[in-house]
Protein backbone atom coordinates (compact mmCIF):
# COMPACT_ATOMS: atom_id res chain seq x y z
CA UNK A 1 0.00 0.00 0.00
CA UNK A 2 1.19 3.41 -0.87
CA UNK A 3 0.02 6.77 -0.95
CA UNK A 4 1.21 9.70 -3.86
CA UNK A 5 -0.24 11.77 -6.83
CA UNK A 6 0.88 9.99 -9.75
CA UNK A 7 1.33 12.27 -12.51
CA UNK A 8 -0.82 9.98 -15.68
CA UNK A 9 -0.76 11.79 -18.64
CA UNK A 10 -4.21 13.19 -19.54
CA UNK A 11 -4.89 10.88 -22.25
CA UNK A 12 -4.07 7.52 -19.95
CA UNK A 13 -6.34 8.61 -17.91
CA UNK A 14 -8.91 9.60 -20.31
CA UNK A 15 -8.63 6.07 -21.51
CA UNK A 16 -8.85 4.59 -18.96
CA UNK A 17 -11.87 6.50 -17.80
CA UNK A 18 -13.42 5.80 -21.09
CA UNK A 19 -13.57 2.43 -20.89
CA UNK A 20 -15.07 2.21 -17.40
CA UNK A 21 -17.67 4.94 -19.03
CA UNK A 22 -18.44 2.60 -21.95
CA UNK A 23 -18.75 -0.42 -19.69
CA UNK A 24 -21.03 1.10 -17.09
CA UNK A 25 -22.78 3.30 -18.87
CA UNK A 26 -21.56 6.44 -17.30
CA UNK A 27 -22.34 9.95 -18.81
CA UNK A 28 -18.78 11.16 -18.93
CA UNK A 29 -19.17 13.67 -21.75
CA UNK A 30 -21.77 16.73 -21.85
CA UNK A 31 -22.56 19.12 -24.13
CA UNK A 32 -24.60 22.38 -22.48
CA UNK A 33 -26.17 25.04 -24.37
CA UNK A 34 -26.34 27.63 -22.22
CA UNK A 35 -27.50 30.41 -24.69
CA UNK A 36 -29.11 29.88 -28.43
CA UNK A 37 -28.57 33.83 -29.94
CA UNK A 38 -25.24 34.95 -31.13
CA UNK A 39 -23.54 38.42 -32.00
CA UNK A 40 -22.88 36.90 -35.57
CA UNK A 41 -25.59 36.52 -38.47
CA UNK A 42 -24.20 33.66 -39.58
CA UNK A 43 -25.75 31.80 -43.00
CA UNK A 44 -25.55 28.15 -41.92
CA UNK A 45 -26.47 28.58 -38.39
CA UNK A 46 -28.85 26.01 -37.00
CA UNK A 47 -30.25 27.75 -33.73
CA UNK A 48 -29.53 31.78 -33.62
CA UNK A 49 -31.41 32.59 -36.74
CA UNK A 50 -34.75 31.57 -34.99
CA UNK A 51 -33.86 32.33 -31.39
CA UNK A 52 -35.21 34.64 -28.98
CA UNK A 53 -33.58 36.65 -25.95
CA UNK A 54 -34.99 34.39 -23.60
CA UNK A 55 -33.64 31.22 -24.79
CA UNK A 56 -30.46 31.45 -22.57
CA UNK A 57 -29.88 29.22 -19.30
CA UNK A 58 -30.00 31.17 -16.10
CA UNK A 59 -26.72 30.90 -13.46
CA UNK A 60 -29.50 28.99 -11.23
CA UNK A 61 -30.78 26.50 -13.64
CA UNK A 62 -26.79 25.81 -15.08
CA UNK A 63 -25.92 25.03 -11.61
CA UNK A 64 -28.95 22.28 -11.28
CA UNK A 65 -27.74 20.88 -14.51
CA UNK A 66 -23.56 21.14 -13.35
CA UNK A 67 -25.16 19.62 -10.24
CA UNK A 68 -26.82 16.61 -11.51
CA UNK A 69 -23.99 15.94 -14.18
CA UNK A 70 -21.56 15.91 -11.25
CA UNK A 71 -23.75 13.64 -9.50
CA UNK A 72 -23.93 11.37 -12.90
CA UNK A 73 -19.88 11.09 -13.02
CA UNK A 74 -19.55 13.58 -15.91
CA UNK A 75 -15.64 14.47 -16.41
CA UNK A 76 -16.02 16.70 -19.61
CA UNK A 77 -18.46 19.52 -20.25
CA UNK A 78 -18.86 21.76 -23.45
CA UNK A 79 -19.94 25.45 -23.04
CA UNK A 80 -21.32 25.89 -26.43
CA UNK A 81 -24.32 28.29 -27.62
CA UNK A 82 -25.24 30.36 -29.50
CA UNK A 83 -22.18 32.56 -28.85
CA UNK A 84 -21.45 31.79 -25.08
CA UNK A 85 -18.89 34.96 -24.34
CA UNK A 86 -22.14 36.82 -25.22
CA UNK A 87 -23.95 35.14 -22.34
CA UNK A 88 -24.19 37.93 -18.95
CA UNK A 89 -23.24 35.39 -16.72
CA UNK A 90 -20.82 33.25 -18.55
CA UNK A 91 -17.92 33.73 -16.32
CA UNK A 92 -20.08 32.64 -13.37
CA UNK A 93 -21.42 29.64 -14.84
CA UNK A 94 -17.51 28.71 -15.79
CA UNK A 95 -16.57 29.36 -12.83
CA UNK A 96 -18.95 27.21 -11.45
CA UNK A 97 -18.00 24.57 -13.94
CA UNK A 98 -14.46 24.43 -13.13
CA UNK A 99 -15.07 24.50 -9.56
CA UNK A 100 -17.34 21.49 -9.63
CA UNK A 101 -14.39 19.93 -11.25
CA UNK A 102 -15.51 19.36 -14.81
CA UNK A 103 -12.78 19.50 -17.76
CA UNK A 104 -14.31 22.49 -20.14
CA UNK A 105 -14.76 22.87 -23.49
CA UNK A 106 -15.96 26.20 -25.18
CA UNK A 107 -17.20 26.75 -28.47
CA UNK A 108 -17.07 30.35 -29.28
CA UNK A 109 -16.71 33.04 -32.52
CA UNK A 110 -13.99 34.56 -30.31
CA UNK A 111 -15.73 37.77 -31.12
CA UNK A 112 -15.64 39.71 -27.68
CA UNK A 113 -12.08 37.72 -26.89
CA UNK A 114 -9.97 40.58 -25.88
CA UNK A 115 -7.13 41.46 -23.40
CA UNK A 116 -9.33 40.77 -20.25
CA UNK A 117 -11.08 37.77 -21.39
CA UNK A 118 -7.53 36.18 -22.63
CA UNK A 119 -6.54 36.80 -19.62
CA UNK A 120 -8.63 34.91 -17.89
CA UNK A 121 -8.85 32.17 -19.18
CA UNK A 122 -4.76 31.85 -19.54
CA UNK A 123 -5.48 31.98 -15.21
CA UNK A 124 -8.66 29.67 -15.43
CA UNK A 125 -7.73 27.24 -18.57
CA UNK A 126 -9.95 25.51 -20.44
CA UNK A 127 -9.37 22.07 -22.07
CA UNK A 128 -9.53 23.86 -25.49
CA UNK A 129 -11.07 26.85 -27.09
CA UNK A 130 -12.75 25.54 -30.33
CA UNK A 131 -13.02 28.73 -32.13
CA UNK A 132 -14.81 28.79 -35.36
CA UNK A 133 -13.18 30.79 -38.43
CA UNK A 134 -15.40 31.25 -41.32
CA UNK A 135 -12.63 32.86 -44.14
CA UNK A 136 -9.55 33.44 -45.29
CA UNK A 137 -10.08 36.89 -45.99
CA UNK A 138 -11.87 39.95 -44.02
CA UNK A 139 -14.19 40.04 -47.14
CA UNK A 140 -15.07 36.51 -47.12
CA UNK A 141 -15.07 35.84 -43.38
CA UNK A 142 -17.45 39.06 -42.76
CA UNK A 143 -19.90 37.78 -45.80
CA UNK A 144 -20.35 35.04 -43.87
CA UNK A 145 -20.98 36.17 -40.80
CA UNK A 146 -22.51 39.71 -41.50
CA UNK A 147 -20.20 41.84 -38.83
CA UNK A 148 -18.02 44.04 -39.82
CA UNK A 149 -14.40 43.94 -38.20
CA UNK A 150 -15.32 39.80 -36.93
CA UNK A 151 -12.22 38.60 -38.98
CA UNK A 152 -10.06 41.21 -37.78
CA UNK A 153 -11.00 40.80 -33.82
CA UNK A 154 -11.24 36.53 -34.05
CA UNK A 155 -7.39 37.01 -35.42
CA UNK A 156 -6.28 38.68 -32.34
CA UNK A 157 -8.38 36.57 -30.59
CA UNK A 158 -6.38 33.82 -31.59
CA UNK A 159 -3.14 35.98 -30.97
CA UNK A 160 -3.90 37.01 -27.84
CA UNK A 161 -4.92 33.74 -26.81
CA UNK A 162 -1.57 31.67 -27.91
CA UNK A 163 0.33 34.29 -26.23
CA UNK A 164 -1.03 32.85 -23.52
CA UNK A 165 -0.63 29.59 -24.06
CA UNK A 166 -4.24 28.53 -23.25
CA UNK A 167 -4.84 25.52 -25.22
CA UNK A 168 -7.24 25.99 -28.59
CA UNK A 169 -8.30 24.85 -31.95
CA UNK A 170 -10.01 26.05 -34.95
CA UNK A 171 -12.93 24.68 -37.14
CA UNK A 172 -14.60 25.66 -40.34
CA UNK A 173 -17.21 24.44 -41.82
CA UNK A 174 -17.28 23.16 -45.14
CA UNK A 175 -20.12 24.54 -47.46
CA UNK A 176 -20.38 25.92 -50.90
CA UNK A 177 -18.99 29.18 -49.91
CA UNK A 178 -16.03 28.37 -47.58
CA UNK A 179 -14.65 25.30 -49.46
CA UNK A 180 -12.59 27.20 -51.80
CA UNK A 181 -10.54 28.76 -48.31
CA UNK A 182 -10.78 25.80 -46.42
CA UNK A 183 -6.85 25.03 -47.79
CA UNK A 184 -5.73 28.69 -46.67
CA UNK A 185 -7.35 28.39 -43.15
CA UNK A 186 -5.94 25.17 -42.65
CA UNK A 187 -2.24 25.84 -43.58
CA UNK A 188 -3.01 29.40 -41.52
CA UNK A 189 -4.21 27.23 -38.51
CA UNK A 190 -0.78 24.50 -38.71
CA UNK A 191 1.32 27.76 -39.21
CA UNK A 192 -0.09 28.09 -35.78
CA UNK A 193 0.73 25.52 -34.25
CA UNK A 194 -3.33 24.65 -33.91
CA UNK A 195 -5.21 22.23 -34.86
CA UNK A 196 -7.89 23.04 -37.28
CA UNK A 197 -11.01 20.20 -37.77
CA UNK A 198 -13.67 20.67 -40.36
CA UNK A 199 -16.99 19.57 -40.73
CA UNK A 200 -19.21 19.20 -43.91
CA UNK A 201 -22.86 18.81 -42.54
CA UNK A 202 -25.12 21.32 -42.75
CA UNK A 203 -28.34 21.30 -40.48
CA UNK A 204 -31.39 22.46 -41.13
CA UNK A 205 -32.63 25.46 -38.75
CA UNK A 206 -34.09 24.56 -34.93
CA UNK A 207 -37.29 25.53 -36.26
CA UNK A 208 -37.35 23.86 -39.36
CA UNK A 209 -35.96 26.86 -42.07
CA UNK A 210 -34.18 24.72 -44.91
CA UNK A 211 -32.30 27.94 -45.92
CA UNK A 212 -28.70 26.40 -44.72
CA UNK A 213 -29.27 23.49 -46.50
CA UNK A 214 -28.61 25.68 -49.70
CA UNK A 215 -25.16 25.81 -48.77
CA UNK A 216 -24.45 22.11 -48.30
CA UNK A 217 -21.33 20.62 -50.59
CA UNK A 218 -22.40 18.03 -53.46
CA UNK A 219 -20.40 14.46 -53.01
CA UNK A 220 -18.21 15.40 -55.60
CA UNK A 221 -17.38 18.64 -54.15
CA UNK A 222 -16.68 16.85 -50.66
CA UNK A 223 -14.78 14.78 -52.17
CA UNK A 224 -12.91 17.05 -53.86
CA UNK A 225 -12.63 19.36 -51.12
CA UNK A 226 -11.06 16.44 -48.87
CA UNK A 227 -8.71 15.55 -51.39
CA UNK A 228 -7.43 19.13 -51.39
CA UNK A 229 -7.05 18.72 -47.16
CA UNK A 230 -5.96 15.46 -47.34
CA UNK A 231 -3.84 14.24 -50.43
CA UNK A 232 -4.57 10.91 -51.26
CA UNK A 233 -6.94 11.02 -47.97
CA UNK A 234 -4.31 9.75 -45.82
CA UNK A 235 -5.78 10.88 -42.85
CA UNK A 236 -9.16 9.65 -43.62
CA UNK A 237 -7.77 5.96 -44.94
CA UNK A 238 -6.30 6.16 -41.29
CA UNK A 239 -9.01 6.63 -39.67
CA UNK A 240 -11.15 3.87 -41.87
CA UNK A 241 -8.75 1.34 -41.77
CA UNK A 242 -10.20 0.10 -38.22
CA UNK A 243 -14.02 1.20 -39.20
CA UNK A 244 -14.56 -0.57 -42.53
CA UNK A 245 -15.70 -4.34 -43.00
CA UNK A 246 -17.24 -6.82 -41.20
CA UNK A 247 -14.42 -7.46 -38.91
CA UNK A 248 -14.41 -4.05 -37.80
CA UNK A 249 -17.52 -4.70 -35.38
CA UNK A 250 -19.21 -1.43 -36.77
CA UNK A 251 -21.23 -3.47 -39.47
CA UNK A 252 -24.81 -4.31 -38.24
CA UNK A 253 -28.57 -2.91 -37.61
CA UNK A 254 -27.28 -0.88 -34.19
CA UNK A 255 -28.32 2.74 -35.37
CA UNK A 256 -26.19 4.81 -32.65
CA UNK A 257 -22.12 3.54 -33.05
CA UNK A 258 -21.19 6.69 -31.65
CA UNK A 259 -21.29 7.80 -27.57
CA UNK A 260 -24.57 9.04 -27.87
CA UNK A 261 -26.41 7.89 -25.01
CA UNK A 262 -23.97 5.29 -23.95
CA UNK A 263 -20.96 7.74 -22.56
CA UNK A 264 -22.92 11.34 -23.44
CA UNK A 265 -25.74 13.72 -24.08
CA UNK A 266 -26.43 17.31 -24.68
CA UNK A 267 -28.39 19.80 -22.89
CA UNK A 268 -30.39 22.67 -24.63
CA UNK A 269 -31.09 26.20 -22.99
CA UNK A 270 -34.23 24.72 -21.60
CA UNK A 271 -32.69 21.33 -19.99
CA UNK A 272 -33.60 19.41 -22.75
CA UNK A 273 -31.84 16.51 -23.35
CA UNK A 274 -30.78 14.97 -26.86
CA UNK A 275 -28.05 12.76 -27.84
CA UNK A 276 -25.49 15.65 -28.97
CA UNK A 277 -25.89 19.18 -30.13
CA UNK A 278 -26.96 18.28 -33.64
CA UNK A 279 -30.42 16.16 -32.37
CA UNK A 280 -33.10 18.56 -31.39
CA UNK A 281 -35.18 16.05 -30.67
CA UNK A 282 -35.65 15.75 -26.85
CA UNK A 283 -36.65 12.72 -24.33
CA UNK A 284 -36.44 14.31 -21.57
CA UNK A 285 -35.75 17.51 -19.17
CA UNK A 286 -33.53 17.94 -16.68
CA UNK A 287 -34.83 20.85 -15.16
CA UNK A 288 -37.67 18.79 -14.42
CA UNK A 289 -36.69 15.19 -14.40
CA UNK A 290 -33.97 13.28 -12.32
CA UNK A 291 -30.76 12.53 -14.22
CA UNK A 292 -31.92 8.70 -14.12
CA UNK A 293 -35.21 9.03 -15.63
CA UNK A 294 -34.02 10.97 -18.73
CA UNK A 295 -30.61 8.83 -19.13
CA UNK A 296 -33.07 5.92 -19.24
CA UNK A 297 -34.79 7.24 -22.39
CA UNK A 298 -31.67 8.62 -23.86
CA UNK A 299 -30.94 4.72 -23.65
CA UNK A 300 -33.73 3.67 -25.29
CA UNK A 301 -33.23 6.10 -28.13
CA UNK A 302 -30.20 4.99 -28.72
CA UNK A 303 -30.65 1.36 -28.29
CA UNK A 304 -32.78 1.19 -31.83
CA UNK A 305 -32.15 -0.96 -34.76
CA UNK A 306 -32.50 -0.58 -38.12
CA UNK A 307 -35.52 -2.30 -39.69
CA UNK A 308 -34.49 -5.25 -42.02
CA UNK A 309 -34.26 -4.56 -45.20
CA UNK A 310 -32.57 -0.75 -44.24
CA UNK A 311 -29.70 0.21 -46.86
CA UNK A 312 -27.68 0.95 -43.41
CA UNK A 313 -27.89 -2.40 -41.84
CA UNK A 314 -25.88 -4.32 -43.94
CA UNK A 315 -23.64 -1.66 -44.89
CA UNK A 316 -19.88 -2.62 -45.07
CA UNK A 317 -18.87 1.43 -44.41
CA UNK A 318 -21.76 2.20 -41.32
CA UNK A 319 -18.54 3.10 -39.46
CA UNK A 320 -16.92 6.00 -41.59
CA UNK A 321 -20.62 7.00 -42.99
CA UNK A 322 -20.89 11.05 -43.82
CA UNK A 323 -23.98 10.99 -42.00
CA UNK A 324 -25.03 9.99 -38.36
CA UNK A 325 -28.54 9.26 -36.99
CA UNK A 326 -28.46 12.54 -35.96
CA UNK A 327 -27.62 14.28 -39.49
CA UNK A 328 -30.45 11.84 -40.39
CA UNK A 329 -32.66 12.65 -38.09
CA UNK A 330 -32.27 16.55 -38.48
CA UNK A 331 -33.30 15.83 -42.39
CA UNK A 332 -36.02 12.79 -42.31
CA UNK A 333 -37.22 13.54 -38.56
CA UNK A 334 -35.92 10.16 -37.65
CA UNK A 335 -32.33 8.72 -36.60
CA UNK A 336 -33.11 5.53 -38.55
CA UNK A 337 -33.75 7.13 -41.56
CA UNK A 338 -32.30 6.99 -44.77
CA UNK A 339 -30.10 9.80 -46.48
CA UNK A 340 -29.08 9.16 -49.76
CA UNK A 341 -26.74 12.45 -49.89
CA UNK A 342 -24.59 10.90 -47.04
CA UNK A 343 -24.46 7.37 -48.96
CA UNK A 344 -23.39 8.90 -51.63
CA UNK A 345 -20.90 10.97 -50.32
CA UNK A 346 -19.47 7.90 -48.27
CA UNK A 347 -19.25 5.32 -51.27
CA UNK A 348 -17.37 7.92 -53.62
CA UNK A 349 -14.97 8.34 -50.60
CA UNK A 350 -14.93 4.87 -50.03
CA UNK A 351 -14.35 4.63 -53.73
CA UNK A 352 -11.00 6.43 -53.40
CA UNK A 353 -9.56 4.97 -50.34
CA UNK A 354 -9.70 1.79 -53.27
CA UNK A 355 -12.55 0.07 -50.68
CA UNK A 356 -15.79 -0.11 -53.26
CA UNK A 357 -14.97 -1.25 -57.20
CA UNK A 358 -17.54 2.33 -58.45
CA UNK A 359 -18.16 4.20 -55.62
CA UNK A 360 -22.08 4.03 -56.41
CA UNK A 361 -24.11 3.08 -53.47
CA UNK A 362 -26.77 -0.06 -54.03
CA UNK A 363 -29.76 2.85 -53.84
CA UNK A 364 -28.96 4.38 -56.97
CA UNK A 365 -28.95 1.31 -59.09
CA UNK A 366 -31.79 -0.84 -56.88
CA UNK A 367 -33.68 2.07 -55.72
CA UNK A 368 -34.55 3.22 -52.36
CA UNK A 369 -36.37 0.03 -50.40
CA UNK A 370 -39.65 0.78 -50.04
CA UNK A 371 -40.94 1.78 -45.91
CA UNK A 372 -37.64 3.56 -45.60
CA UNK A 373 -38.09 7.11 -44.80
CA UNK A 374 -36.39 9.81 -46.59
CA UNK A 375 -36.31 13.95 -46.71
CA UNK A 376 -39.42 14.80 -47.71
CA UNK A 377 -39.59 16.67 -50.60
CA UNK A 378 -39.11 20.00 -49.94
CA UNK A 379 -35.81 19.16 -47.96
CA UNK A 380 -35.09 17.26 -50.74
CA UNK A 381 -35.14 20.36 -52.74
CA UNK A 382 -32.61 21.46 -50.98
CA UNK A 383 -30.00 19.36 -51.13
CA UNK A 384 -27.39 19.41 -53.76
CA UNK A 385 -27.68 15.42 -54.42
CA UNK A 386 -31.21 16.06 -55.76
CA UNK A 387 -30.44 19.08 -57.64
CA UNK B 1 5.65 23.99 16.75
CA UNK B 2 3.79 21.67 15.08
CA UNK B 3 3.22 22.00 11.56
CA UNK B 4 0.00 21.41 10.52
CA UNK B 5 -1.88 21.16 6.91
CA UNK B 6 -4.69 21.73 4.87
CA UNK B 7 -5.81 20.90 1.73
CA UNK B 8 -5.72 24.25 -0.64
CA UNK B 9 -8.51 25.68 -2.87
CA UNK B 10 -6.67 25.16 -6.22
CA UNK B 11 -7.40 21.63 -7.35
CA UNK B 12 -10.84 20.07 -6.93
CA UNK B 13 -11.17 16.26 -5.56
CA UNK B 14 -13.28 14.18 -8.13
CA UNK B 15 -14.35 10.57 -8.08
CA UNK B 16 -15.12 9.68 -11.37
CA UNK B 17 -16.23 5.77 -12.23
CA UNK B 18 -14.49 4.47 -9.74
CA UNK B 19 -10.93 6.87 -10.32
CA UNK B 20 -9.57 9.15 -7.82
CA UNK B 21 -8.76 12.41 -9.51
CA UNK B 22 -7.30 16.00 -8.59
CA UNK B 23 -8.11 18.55 -11.22
CA UNK B 24 -5.99 21.47 -11.48
CA UNK B 25 -8.37 24.52 -11.54
CA UNK B 26 -5.50 27.00 -12.71
CA UNK B 27 -3.14 27.57 -15.19
CA UNK B 28 -0.14 27.21 -13.62
CA UNK B 29 -0.66 23.41 -12.70
CA UNK B 30 2.21 21.34 -14.20
CA UNK B 31 -0.13 19.18 -15.01
CA UNK B 32 -4.21 19.40 -15.35
CA UNK B 33 -5.41 16.47 -13.94
CA UNK B 34 -3.67 13.76 -11.32
CA UNK B 35 -4.88 9.99 -10.44
CA UNK B 36 -4.85 9.58 -6.71
CA UNK B 37 -4.58 6.18 -5.05
CA UNK B 38 -7.21 5.01 -2.83
CA UNK B 39 -5.13 6.13 0.49
CA UNK B 40 -4.23 9.30 -0.85
CA UNK B 41 -7.63 9.81 -1.53
CA UNK B 42 -8.39 9.28 1.81
CA UNK B 43 -5.81 11.55 3.18
CA UNK B 44 -6.97 14.13 1.05
CA UNK B 45 -10.40 13.78 2.60
CA UNK B 46 -8.95 14.16 5.91
CA UNK B 47 -7.33 17.55 4.87
CA UNK B 48 -10.33 18.78 4.94
CA UNK B 49 -9.78 20.67 7.92
CA UNK B 50 -5.98 21.51 9.18
CA UNK B 51 -3.98 18.19 10.53
CA UNK B 52 -0.91 17.31 11.80
CA UNK B 53 1.33 14.91 9.92
CA UNK B 54 0.60 12.44 13.37
CA UNK B 55 -2.73 12.95 13.03
CA UNK B 56 -2.96 11.68 9.49
CA UNK B 57 -0.66 8.96 10.74
CA UNK B 58 -3.39 7.59 12.76
CA UNK B 59 -6.08 8.10 10.90
CA UNK B 60 -4.27 6.03 7.99
CA UNK B 61 -3.50 3.25 9.89
CA UNK B 62 -6.67 3.11 11.36
CA UNK B 63 -8.58 2.83 8.31
CA UNK B 64 -6.11 0.78 6.13
CA UNK B 65 -3.91 -2.57 7.45
CA UNK B 66 -0.50 -0.51 7.21
CA UNK B 67 1.85 0.45 10.79
CA UNK B 68 2.57 3.54 11.95
CA UNK B 69 6.19 3.56 10.19
CA UNK B 70 4.95 3.17 6.88
CA UNK B 71 2.33 5.45 7.24
CA UNK B 72 4.46 8.10 8.65
CA UNK B 73 6.69 7.60 5.64
CA UNK B 74 3.99 7.16 3.01
CA UNK B 75 2.15 10.36 4.49
CA UNK B 76 5.56 12.83 4.43
CA UNK B 77 5.90 11.29 0.66
CA UNK B 78 2.35 12.66 -0.53
CA UNK B 79 2.31 15.95 1.61
CA UNK B 80 5.81 16.96 -0.18
CA UNK B 81 3.94 15.69 -3.49
CA UNK B 82 1.26 17.84 -2.86
CA UNK B 83 3.31 20.75 -1.75
CA UNK B 84 4.81 20.27 -5.08
CA UNK B 85 1.89 20.71 -7.04
CA UNK B 86 0.87 24.18 -4.98
CA UNK B 87 -2.44 21.93 -3.55
CA UNK B 88 -1.37 22.14 0.04
CA UNK B 89 -1.70 25.02 3.02
CA UNK B 90 0.98 24.84 5.51
CA UNK B 91 0.78 26.30 9.42
CA UNK B 92 2.88 26.48 12.05
CA UNK B 93 1.40 26.01 15.33
CA UNK B 94 2.00 26.00 18.88
CA UNK B 95 0.66 22.84 20.92
S1 LIG C 1 -26.05 5.94 -45.55
FE1 LIG C 1 -25.10 4.55 -47.05
S2 LIG C 1 -22.92 4.60 -46.52
FE2 LIG C 1 -24.01 5.43 -44.77
S3 LIG C 1 -24.35 3.62 -43.47
FE3 LIG C 1 -26.19 3.88 -44.71
S4 LIG C 1 -25.86 2.54 -46.49
FE4 LIG C 1 -23.84 2.87 -45.52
Amino acid sequence: MSCGVPVIRGETIRDRLMAKARADRIPLQAEVEIIATCNFKCVHCYIAPCAEHEDRMSLEQARVILRKLMDAGTMTVLLTGGEVLTHKQFKEIYLEAKRCGFQIFINTNAYLIGERWADFFAEWPPETISISIYGATPESYERLTGIPRSYERCMRAVDLLLERGVPMELKCPAMTITKDELPLIKAWAASKGLRFRTDHNIMPQEKGGLQPLQLQLSPEEVISMQQRLDPGLVEQRRYAERRVGEASGFVGDRVYLCGAGKISLAINVHGGVTTCTTSRKVVGNLFEQSFDEVWDALGGKVAARYPVGHPCATCQFHGICAGCPATVESLTGLPTGYVQLYCKITHMRAYEMGYHPTGVPRTVTSGIPSGIVTPGATTARMLPVLN
Amino acid sequence: MATRFMRGDRHVYRNIAGEHLLIALHGDSPEPLFALTPTAAFLWEQLNDWCTQEELAAALSQRFDVTAEQAARDINDFLAQLDEVRALQTQESTP
